[in-house]
């Protein structure tokens, strides 16, 4: 694996971007991906909003200055990029982040690539009715397995305020999954 | 069997016993919880993710530069005299005190009376109107489906005798 300082500094060199750029894509491309689907949830708006992600990441690479790790930086970026589609959305369509996500949850269980249960469809549901922050302390804690010092970095809040959230995040959810398990 | 001089030599940290019962069940809670969203992609979708990338990469990189035909200085120039040169104009237009009504649109006319700034009861309306104007309406009306129509008006009378009475 190659050292961060010489992949942002062969980024940044004229000569060895594109050679770099690949090196880039390689070792970022599924974490990316799953944490822009965990987001959206559905295959397509996270292909684009992943291809949009690296863009952006190539084009401003010149702007980052390395105070926080490169992942870090890539993570925010990518997460700016979801949340901004479901802003997006919901504007065109005149309704709120939160009825954008339940329609796409509604169209998980046709969804070619979801191949959850019911209990998944529902732990979705749970996981969105908790505020836009605490969705992403909660994914990217329970399925992302990102350490609550990764996760300090990435959302930048404290440690102690991001694992409260996840444990109230986790009560939240599991009463919501007992309410309504139909199972 | 620790003597009670070994025991009394570990500590615990403060409160530890205290919390312990609920740590243990946001543990349990977490646990119960599924462990996969159940999401899948394509077949061959990272494989081919590299080859869409590097397309666009290349867009990206080969992208010339134009060079503008007017500069930006000449343009913000000419735009800062047509903004004065119309905000002289508006400003002698809005010191004629003389309106021609045919010059308020429509649209207007029509959002004064819907927001009830004019208190017209049907009387005075159909007053307004003269027969040859009355018939020339019927015949501009379309008429909305039946469906459509019910929808409306279920959704727009306050009081429902009139639908009653059908």
């Amino acid at each position: 694996m190659i050292d961060e300082k010489q992949l942002i500094s062969a980024l940044k060199s004229l000569k060895k971007s594109e050679k770099a750029f690949q090196i880039l894509i390689d070792q970022y491309k599924e974490r990316l991906y799953w944490h822009i689907r965990k987001i959206v949830l559905n295959h397509e708006d996270t292909d684009d909003i992943l291809q949009n992600t690296f863009i952006k990441i190539y084009k401003n690479i010149h702007k980052f200055e390395g105070n926080s790790k490169l992942y870090t930086w890539m993570y925010r970026i990518a997460t700016n990029e979801a949340i901004t589609f479901l802003n997006k959305r919901a504007k065109q369509r005149n309704i709120t982040i939160e009825e954008v996500k339940n329609q796409l949850i509604e169209n998980l269980e046709s969804d070619i690539y979801f191949e959850g249960n019911q209990i998944q469809i529902i732990l979705q549901k749970a996981i969105n009715t908790l505020p836009q922050k605490q969705q992403l302390v909660f994914n990217m804690k329970y399925f992302g397995d990102h350490t609550y010092e990764n996760l300090s970095e990435i959302l930048e809040t404290s440690v102690g305020g991001l694992k409260s959230s996840y444990h109230i995040a986790v009560k939240k959810i599991t009463d919501y999954i007992k309410s309504n398990e139909t199972i | 069997m620790k003597s009670k001089k070994e025991i009394e030599k570990f500590r615990v940290p403060i409160r530890y016993f205290d919390e312990f019962e609920h740590r243990l069940f946001n543990k349990l809670h977490e646990e119960m919880l599924p462990k996969k969203t159940g999401f899948k992609t394509p077949e061959t979708y990272f494989f081919n993710l590299d080859i869409k990338l590097k397309r666009e990469h290349s867009k990206a990189s080969t992208k010339k530069k134009i060079a503008p035909v007017i500069s930006f200085k000449t343009f913000s120039y000419a735009a800062s005299i047509a903004a004065v040169a119309i905000l002289f104009f508006s400003i002698l237009e809005t010191s004629n005190p003389e309106h021609n009504i045919k010059e308020i649109e429509i649209s207007n006319i029509e959002n004064f009376i819907n927001e009830e700034n004019i208190q017209l009861n049907q009387y005075e309306l159909a007053y307004l109107f003269t027969e040859e104007k009355l018939n020339n309406m019927t015949s501009d009306v379309t008429l909305l489906p039946e469906n459509q129509l019910e929808d409306y008006l279920l959704e727009s009378i306050n009081d429902s005798n009139p639908l009653l009475e059908y």
